[in-house]
């Protein structure tokens, strides 16, 4: 090894150093702070800004049994690229590509925490301990427990930070979901800035306040963190537990069971009846709450997933009303 | 009348004495027609026309309508002598059709006025395909961008 070289070397890894260093001293938010919250907030600064190219195989379990898959990630120019490209992120904006151009998914650059998501002590009991080996990496392991199981274990790349493996499971203990890293090469710090597309005038976006009746708190837990505008006739109710997000999208309408894609099955909540998908990216569930449509879309386990549906089925018609009229009235929402 | 008569003789009375002859009285007030009857001349008389008529009417042959005659009275309100005659049952059946008549109208107006005041309720087709990927770059904005977004990677088989 020439002593450029040598050099070279040296110098990315001194610089990898720092940037994890640099990355434990994250601020983040003191008042509420827990292990799960500092490993986050550093794994998102070490995709912003370090470089990487990888494949994560994602195994998730739905109606048909365990499924597996494969996908392309890249990290370059503080850019995540997801599946060649298809889906973009930057610093917490995210895009989809889509036949007429990008479809922004997530127009605001505020890559932390939900700052109104309670702490997961209320509910849940975190162990930080030495994770396995992943991609030939050491990782330090987030194990988050409820009732006895685990219901969450993430593995954080020791060195880097990034989330080399993620798991959940159901009620019983049993895996739900797997991601993990298969490859990782070409690990390095963030040189220049990668060209983002643009935010569509029409992207959903934050509105400045809930609607007044919005449920502010739902079963299991789950606290409102915020209130988002998808369309004119749709909006985006998020709420989380410290650890899983339930987003809630409600429009106004009956919902037209024919024209919901096949592969999903019939359950009942209670007296609600609703259909449900599973999917890598988590438990979706539709259903029809007087004359509104709602949506579920979470990771949470079946008997948080339970809770949210019968709550949101509790509520008045007079709470949706005025969730409805709040998104699609022209002044209430930016 | 004497003033020796032991009572005063009532005029004739048709119904009691009708009421005689179909045998309806009490034994009392059978008394008293009788001693009418044989006190008082007019009584007898009056009771033996009316025994003579009630034989003559039941003793009539029952008289046949000319043909059509009933029908004319349904759908004519007059009779050929131009005297009116109701048909209650035909007048309570246009009764009836006029109020059902009204009662449709008013539904009919109250159904186009709830369908033009009422917003109609919509029919929804969820795009859920949007929406997971919507609460996926929230999750990946607020918790790890790779884990949050890698499953957008998937053939999700949501469609929209």
């Amino acid at each position: 090894m020439t002593d450029r070289r040598r050099t070279g070397v040296l110098l990315r890894a001194v610089g990898i150093a720092l940037l994890a260093v640099g990355a434990v001293a994250v601020p983040g938010r003191a008042a509420d702070s827990n292990p799960a919250d500092d490993l986050l907030d550093r794994a998102r600064h070490a995709v912003r800004n370090l470089e990487f190219h990888g494949t994560v195989r994602i195994w998730w379990r739905d109606a048909k049994g365990g499924q597996n898959q494969t996908v392309a990630v890249a990290a370059v120019g503080g850019e995540l690229q997801i599946a060649g490209g298809k889906v973009l992120e930057d610093s917490g904006r995210s895009w989809v590509a889509q036949a007429g151009g990008w479809q922004t998914l997530w127009a605001d650059a505020n890559d932390t925490k939900d700052a109104n998501a309670p702490n997961l002590a209320r509910k849940y009991t975190v162990i930080r301990r030495a994770g396995p080996m992943v991609v030939q990496r050491s990782t330090t392991m987030l194990v988050i427990r409820r009732g006895g199981h685990d219901v969450e274990q993430i593995e954080f790349d020791r060195v880097t930070g990034i989330v080399l493996g993620r798991d959940r499971f159901d009620v019983t203990g049993a895996p739900t979901y797997r991601m993990e890293f298969v490859t990782l090469t070409g690990v390095r710090v963030r040189r220049g800035q990668a060209a983002v597309p643009k935010i569509d005038a029409e992207a959903p976006g934050r509105v400045r306040a809930a609607p007044a009746d919005t449920a502010r708190a739902l079963t299991g837990g789950f606290v409102l963190v915020d209130a988002r505008r998808m369309n004119a006739s749709e909006t985006q109710l998020r709420y989380s537990d410290g650890v899983f997000e339930a987003s809630v999208f409600a429009q106004s309408g009956a919902l037209d069971w024919s024209s919901l894609p096949a592969g999903g099955s019939d359950v009942r909540y209670g007296s609600v009846r609703a259909r449900r998908y599973r999917s890598a990216a988590g438990t979706v569930m539709v259903w029809q709450a007087g004359d509104r449509t709602l949506t579920c879309v979470t990771d949470a386990r079946d008997d948080d997933a339970l809770g949210i549906v019968e709550s949101l089925s509790r509520s008045s018609d007079s709470d949706w009303t005025t969730v409805v009229r709040f998104v699609t009235g022209p002044f209430s929402w930016r | 009348m004497s003033d020796d008569s032991v009572f005063d003789v009532a005029p004739f009375d048709d119904a009691r004495a009708s009421a005689y002859l179909d045998d309806q009285l009490d034994a009392t007030e059978r008394r008293e027609v009788a001693a009418l009857l044989d006190a008082d001349p007019e009584w007898a008389r009056g009771l033996d026309e009316l025994a003579q008529t009630r034989t003559l009417v039941r003793g009539l042959a029952v008289v046949e309508p000319p043909a059509g005659f009933l029908e004319s009275l349904v759908t004519n309100d007059a009779t050929p002598t131009g005297a009116t005659v109701t048909d209650l049952d035909a007048v309570r059946h246009r009764r009836t059709r006029r109020l059902t008549g009204a009662f449709a109208a008013i539904a009919a107006a109250a159904a186009l006025l709830v369908a033009v005041v009422v917003p109609s309720v919509a029919r929804t087709h969820p795009a859920l395909a949007t929406d997971v990927r919507v609460h996926q770059a929230g999750v990946a904005a607020s918790s790890d961008p790779v884990s949050g977004l890698a499953p957008l990677g998937t053939s999700m088989g949501f469609g929209r």
